[in-house]
């Protein structure tokens, strides 16, 4: 016999198995004829791809106590899958993601950008004077840094952007659909946190911010796109660490195709006295 | 037609650019095509623009192929040209030249190959660039020998140009860039337009512009776009005809010159 289940917590599995990406895999377990309501209704979402839905359906479905119990098993798989994934891909001392996740992350949104045609960014912080604080306080303090760090990135980002840990006291962030002016703006507002941060900016510890772009059309792959951003934070470093650089090309360009306004004045015909 | 003296294997790369989109480039494009063309040109068209291919809508072609079959080595280059019945050919989809990723270094070597043997075959191409200042347009423009500026007497197409021209200030001083008015009501607003573009462009960047000169706005040219025809052929005594015959003449006169081969801008920044 059919049992009533509460719409909250039906609502709430259904929600996690999509975030987790299982809605195709709840439709092939759960039976047709269990829960016909249910299956309607995960075949919607696989369509639309969109949570927002959760909120206009009408969840009070007959549902087998099979079909719930085939729905709560998924759950327990998808959590399982889901923690021995970040293990794989996450640094353990920070909890951000590690290099290897960055690295197919970053040609995930390297393709996206060929359809969505909106540009993506790349960050990369190199902290200065780290290794001073490594040496006199000892690793202890040098990981409370670093996780100080981590926890000031993952608070100052967007959720859809990733934070990384690409080396020892090396971070890159991945900014999806975002350009240039904004990705400069964010890295500021970043540079100024860890700066004030007792934990960060108290040691004496700041960080170099180089910016590189990948815009729709180019045909540069990965590697140069993080060669950009390289030689972006490089040049940050030379002039003294601290500070937002982005790549040379992209702010020549920029600043070449800024209109002052005299010459806007001057283009619509009003001679400057 | 008489091509004499040390640059007569060379074919002439002219872009038709603009720093504000719906200026009417496509339009201009095609019309100047076929007014080449009339003269005995072997003109190419090549479409550009990353966005849309608009040519081929303009001239209600349906390209089989696309720059995607050329480098899967399913057709040649010369295969997914189209030829028009206007005396011109289009290469639909020539964007895909810088936009095509996961292409290896050999792979733009040998596309850059076949474009060469291709561009060959004309004396004259003309590249229907997107519109504005991103990385794929600014190399089609470096890739050509001239470029034509197409603006309006709109404020925001007049200062999207000078943008452009700002960046592409290297070319202004060796007289590459040419500015086109599109969309006037009359000689005296465009000339109106270019004095002031071209005191600014003296007095900020200190260099001369030149201008082609101006396409008035005409009804003959909203019928064609529907009637997907160049008017020049439809309305050859047409006020924005006698327009455009004028620039095509100027156009004729222009000889490749400059860098030995500056097709090299499309593969490298």
């Amino acid at each position: 016999m059919s049992q009533e289940p509460d719409k909250k917590s039906l609502e709430e599995l259904i929600r996690e198995l999509l975030t987790a990406g299982a809605v195709k895999l709840a439709l092939e377990s759960v039976d047709g004829s269990a829960a016909p309501g249910l299956v309607f209704f995960l075949k919607d979402l696989t369509r639309q791809v969109s949570p927002k839905l959760l909120d206009q359906a009408d969840l009070t479905l007959p549902l087998s106590a099979e079909g719930l119990a085939t729905l709560n098993r998924l759950r327990e798989i998808v959590a399982q899958n889901r923690e021995l994934g970040e293990l794989s891909v996450k640094d353990p001392m920070t909890s951000l993601y590690n290099y290897r996740f960055f690295e197919i992350q970053l040609q995930v949104e390297m393709d996206r950008v060929k359809r969505s045609g909106r540009p993506c960014c790349l960050m990369i912080i190199d902290l200065d004077r780290f290794k001073p604080v490594n040496d006199r306080f000892g690793h202890q303090v040098g990981n409370e840094v670093l996780q100080a760090v981590a926890r000031i990135l993952i608070k100052e980002v967007r959720k859809v952007d990733i934070v990384t840990r690409y080396g020892g006291d090396e971070f890159a962030i991945i900014l999806p659909d975002t350009s240039a002016p904004r990705a400069s703006r964010l890295a500021e507002r970043i540079r100024q946190a860890l700066s004030s941060d007792p934990q960060v900016g108290g040691y004496g510890v700041s960080a170099s911010f180089g910016l590189a772009t990948h815009h729709f059309g180019e045909t540069d792959g990965f590697a140069v796109l993080v060669e950009h951003a390289d030689q972006a934070m490089y040049q940050a470093k030379r002039e003294g660490g601290d500070r937002v650089r982005v790549y040379e090309e992209e702010a020549i360009e920029r600043g070449a195709t800024q209109v002052t306004a005299q010459e806007k004045d001057a283009l619509m015909g009003d001679k400057g006295k | 037609m008489e091509n004499k003296g040390k640059n007569d294997q060379r074919s002439l790369l002219v872009s038709v650019t603009s720093g504000k989109g719906g200026v009417g480039k496509t339009m201009i494009v095609v019309n100047l095509a076929s007014l080449l063309a009339e003269t005995g040109r072997r003109v190419l068209v090549m479409d550009c623009d990353l966005g849309l291919a608009n040519v081929d809508v303009l001239l209600g072609l349906n390209p089989a192929y696309t720059m995607n079959d050329v480098l899967e080595g399913r057709r040649k280059i010369e295969e997914i040209v189209v030829q028009t019945s206007l005396g011109f050919d289009v290469l639909p989809a020539a964007s895909g030249i810088v936009s095509l990723a996961e292409i290896s270094a050999e792979e733009q070597g040998e596309l850059m190959a076949a474009l060469r043997t291709l561009l060959d075959r004309y004396s004259l191409a003309l590249l229907d660039t997107g519109a504005g200042v991103s990385s794929p347009v600014l190399r089609f423009n470096r890739a050509a020998h001239k470029n034509i500026i197409v603006l309006t007497p709109e404020p925001t197409s007049v200062t999207d140009a000078y943008a452009l021209i700002k960046l592409l200030r290297p070319r202004l001083a060796d007289g590459r860039i040419h500015l086109l008015v599109n969309m006037v009501q009359n000689g005296e607003e465009g000339r109106r337009v270019v004095d002031n573009l071209c005191q600014t462009v003296e007095r900020f960047l200190s260099c001369s512009l030149s201008c082609l000169g101006h396409v008035v706005t005409d009804r003959v040219v909203r019928r064609s776009v529907l009637a997907r025809l160049p008017f020049v052929k439809g309305h050859p005594d047409a006020p924005a005809t006698v327009c455009l015959r004028a620039i095509a003449e100027q156009v004729l006169a222009w000889e490749p010159e400059g860098e030995a081969d500056p097709l090299n801008h499309l593969i490298r920044p």
